[in-house]
């Protein structure tokens, strides 16, 4: 009996431990995808997916624009299309190189991050459904 | 309180409400310093939530 209690404890350990290697592995992935892509979190209540389709979306168009030219409306509009089709309404989106902001936000649903010298705010709030009566 | 007229680029909302805005801005500038730009939006934002109902946002 103790044996099969000891094999038991044996066998969660290595589960344990190669959980955490597995996590531990997938932060150093994160850590590097971001420093690869110039992209730094500075706020952030969302799921590491979502984070990754935005970083992976602003990091597209911006290199699909002219340097030195930078069209934020479209950098906003583009992602907050993405993500309201995706996780739906209602998203906004701000970008710009000098904002400051105060929001309400849906849980799970907030990303403040910078991507070269641009800032994107990128947040969910809860939509009510208009009143017919 | 601060001189200068608020201009309005682009709205939605009722007068009084875009009245208040412009009030409020200029109150926040009289309390705060112009680069103090997350203390400003709060101030706003926690005004018209009160004033106006919850699930204000401003930049």
């Amino acid at each position: 009996m103790e044996g099969a209690q000891e094999e038991l404890e044996r066998r969660s350990k290595f589960l344990k431990s190669l959980i955490q290697k597995k996590k531990t592995i997938e932060q150093q992935e994160q850590h590097d995808h971001l420093q690869h892509n110039n992209v730094r979190v500075r706020a952030c209540d969302m799921p590491l997916p979502l984070q990754n389709r935005a970083f992976r979306c602003a990091r597209d168009l911006l290199d699909s624009m002219p340097s030195k030219k930078l069209d934020s409306k479209r950098l906003a509009l583009t992602l907050k299309k993405e993500f309201d089709t995706s996780y739906g309404p209602a998203w906004h989106c701000i970008v710009g190189t000098s904002f400051g902001s105060y929001v309400t936000h849906s849980f799970g649903g907030f990303v403040y991050f910078s991507i070269d010298k641009v800032y994107v705010l990128l947040f969910k709030t809860a939509v009510e459904p208009l009143d017919h009566s | 309180m601060l001189e200068g007229k608020a201009v309005i680029g682009e709205t939605d909302m009722l007068q009084t409400m875009q009245q208040d805005a412009t009030d409020l801005a200029s109150k926040a500038l009289d309390f705060f310093d112009v680069t103090e730009a997350i203390e400003i939006a709060r101030f706003i934002k926690k005004e018209f939530d009160r004033m106006h109902g919850p699930g204000w946002q401003c930049m």
